[in-house]
């Protein structure tokens, strides 16, 4: 369904035609066993706690989950229509896999599964997110987590 | 969104995108990508499926390890779930005259879903199902959109209302635990429900309006590109 030539005209045109940044300056750390990676999950799917306020439509901000918030906590608070919700609605590990994550550091795969994990509004404008990407490189690396596995819906 | 990839591995982490469009993926060119050929939204694929998700988050991770330079690596295999379930039902109910009665008579199914996953979806209005149901109601009726609550605007409680409306259907139609595909949920929802009906007949109305707020609501706020009249 992501193929571009399954997709309907209307949803084809727009993906084609997103504005996407490019970087001339493009950094590339070291590969890094897996046994040693200490992995954190960055979704874009504008997640947000049961509880906590909404996500405003041009959120540039990012949302923390923590160890003590459970799936049920979870909710997708998406500007957009244009993607499944079917998938999330029966298994929240389709969007945000933090138990998987776990299951990999139990076994051994990776050396540890952040205990916080994080999401952005994937429907705000590229620039507007840069400051506060980097202030949450910094906040992931105070926390001695050293790769990330992000998932756009 | 790939352009955070490079924020985060400017400063020292190594980071791996799983992405389902692959043009953006060419454009930005994040350090590592996986693309999967998935439906927009699901980046880890089927739902209640550990085994192929697993193979998806793998791979993706593994690219760390192995990746010398920026690279885009596809996974391979197909969405099971993207396959019709022929033992699939919709959700029985008789036609209903109100969206309010149909999310009444949808309830049974919405709760076996709820105990069997233990969680719902619901819940981004704040707002008990069956007064997002009338307010719908309310503003299919009279054309007009209706303030429910001071601290939120009347076209965002909409929104809000939508998108719950929209995820009780999906759970209800998920209930029965026959596991059908996102298309056969879409099509009972867009075609079958008076919900789906008159959500597509008030985006058509929207859109009509001078209010470029509400028609722009109408537009691109409603219903999905593919089930667009």
């Amino acid at each position: 369904m992501a193929r571009l030539n399954e997709m309907v005209e209307g949803l084809r045109t727009t993906v084609e035609t997103l504005d996407c940044p490019t970087f001339s300056d493009a950094a590339f750390t070291s590969a890094r066993p897996l046994n040693e990676c200490r992995v954190a999950l960055i979704s874009t799917a504008g997640l947000m706690r049961r509880n906590d306020d909404n996500v405003p439509g041009n959120s540039d901000d990012y949302r923390s989950f923590d160890k003590t918030c459970q799936n049920r906590d979870i909710l997708i608070n998406h500007i957009s229509v244009n993607f499944d919700r079917t998938a999330f609605a029966e298994d929240a590990n389709t969007v945000l896999p933090k138990d998987l994550l776990k299951t990999l550091a139990e076994d051994g795969t990776i050396a540890k599964a952040a205990d916080t994990h994080y999401s952005f509004l994937g429907a705000t404008g590229a620039a507007q997110l840069e400051k506060n990407a980097k202030r949450l490189a910094e906040e992931l690396n105070e926390l001695n987590i050293n790769t990330v596995c992000l998932l756009p819906v | 969104m790939s352009v955070i990839a490079h924020w985060i591995e400017q400063a020292g982490i190594n980071t791996v995108v799983i992405g389902s469009i692959k043009p953006q993926l060419e454009k930005i060119k994040p350090p590592r990508a996986l693309w999967v050929p998935f439906e927009l939204g699901r980046p880890l694929g089927p739902p209640s499926n550990p085994e192929v998700q697993l193979q998806v988050l793998r791979q993706a991770l593994g690219l760390i390890e192995t990746a010398q330079q920026a690279i885009i690596e596809d996974f391979e295999t197909d969405d099971p779930r993207a396959t019709p379930a022929k033992v699939w039902n919709a959700p029985g109910i008789d036609a209903m005259t109100t969206v309010a009665e149909e999310c009444a008579a949808l309830k049974v199914y919405y709760q076996q879903q709820c105990v069997s996953q233990s969680r719902t979806s619901v819940g981004v209005a704040k707002t008990p199902i069956i007064e997002l149901a009338e307010l719908f109601d309310h503003v299919y009726q009279h054309n007009k959109l209706k303030e429910i609550r001071e601290d939120i605007s009347s076209r965002l409680m909409f929104r809000l209302a939508l998108d719950d409306l929209k995820a009780y259907y999906i759970e209800a139609a998920l209930g029965n635990n026959k596991q059908p595909s996102s298309v056969q949920i879409y099509d009972w929802i867009w075609k079958d429900t008076l919900l789906g009906k008159q959500m597509r007949e008030l985006r058509k109305r929207f859109m009509e309006s001078d209010d470029k707020k509400i028609s722009d609501l109408g537009a691109k706020f409603i219903v999905p590109h593919q089930w667009r009249d």
